[in-house]
């Protein structure tokens, strides 16, 4: 999983911010932890769009989004997300060896 | 009023909201978030408000004592991982600090309350009676 930065051009009164993450991994999943102090779970959208993860939220006074590109390796179904205290835990579970393995022959 | 009394590097905070102050925010490219437990204090007519932000913090990791015009927080948090993985980017931090905010006014130290809640912290600390603005009523002569 690697990061990339984004430049935000939509017009906000609030700053915009990166969230601070963590992102570790085991042979299960990838695990990433995010500080969203001050966001509660209705002012946050988790988009999983073309490989992108997108992790967008709002405190009283912060706006925070950052994007993360996912490996073809995550189960993009099957991701979980948690939220509490202002800390985000989001599972991204790893396809299973079979399932990658599979090939669909046509015809 | 806010003064601080502890830390040199914050004139460097003072600097970077100078900076955002004079750039709209359109143009300004996003930065992240610069530190852990970045602590505010508001001014109004019947109380100060302070606001500190503390994402994973339990009320039990946290100590607050208030005097005549003074608070002081303190607290600690340690980032845990579950066991079993390996880290591929670390950026949050653990935090451990101790901080004394001088309010400019005396305050109700028996009424003030605290709330935790989404990891934010938010004190609101009525003034005392004696710097409330008071109201004289006019008489006609």
């Amino acid at each position: 999983m690697s990061t990339q930065t984004t430049e935000t051009t939509t017009p906000s009164t609030k700053t915009v911010v990166h969230p601070l993450v963590d992102v570790l991994e085991n042979e299960r999943e990838f695990l990433l932890l995010a500080d969203l102090p001050g966001v509660n779970r209705d002012a946050l959208d988790i988009t999983v769009n073309g490989g992108q993860l997108e992790i967008h939220a709002e405190s009283e006074t912060l706006e925070y989004r950052r994007n993360f590109a996912l490996g073809d390796d995550v189960d993009l179904d099957a991701v979980e997300a948690r939220l509490e205290l202002g800390e985000l835990e989001i599972h991204l579970p790893k396809r299973a060896e079979a399932q990658a393995r599979k090939i669909a022959i046509q015809g | 009023m806010l003064i601080h009394r502890f830390n040199p590097t914050d004139h460097f905070r003072t600097m970077d909201m100078l900076f955002d102050a004079i750039m709209p925010p359109g143009r300004r490219a996003t930065h992240f978030v610069r530190k852990p437990a970045r602590v505010s204090l508001d001014d109004s007519e019947q109380a100060f408000t302070l606001r500190a932000e503390l994402p994973g913090l339990k009320p039990e990791q946290l100590e607050l004592s208030v005097g005549e015009d003074w608070i002081e927080l303190g607290a600690k948090r340690e980032t845990q991982y579950p066991e079993g993985y390996t880290p591929l980017r670390r950026e949050r931090n653990s935090y451990e600090f101790e901080r004394r905010v001088n309010l400019p006014k005396r305050v109700d130290a028996e009424n003030v309350t605290a709330q935790l809640r989404d990891g934010v912290l938010t004190v609101t600390l009525p003034k005392h009676a004696s710097v409330q603005p008071r109201q004289i009523a006019v008489q006609a002569a």
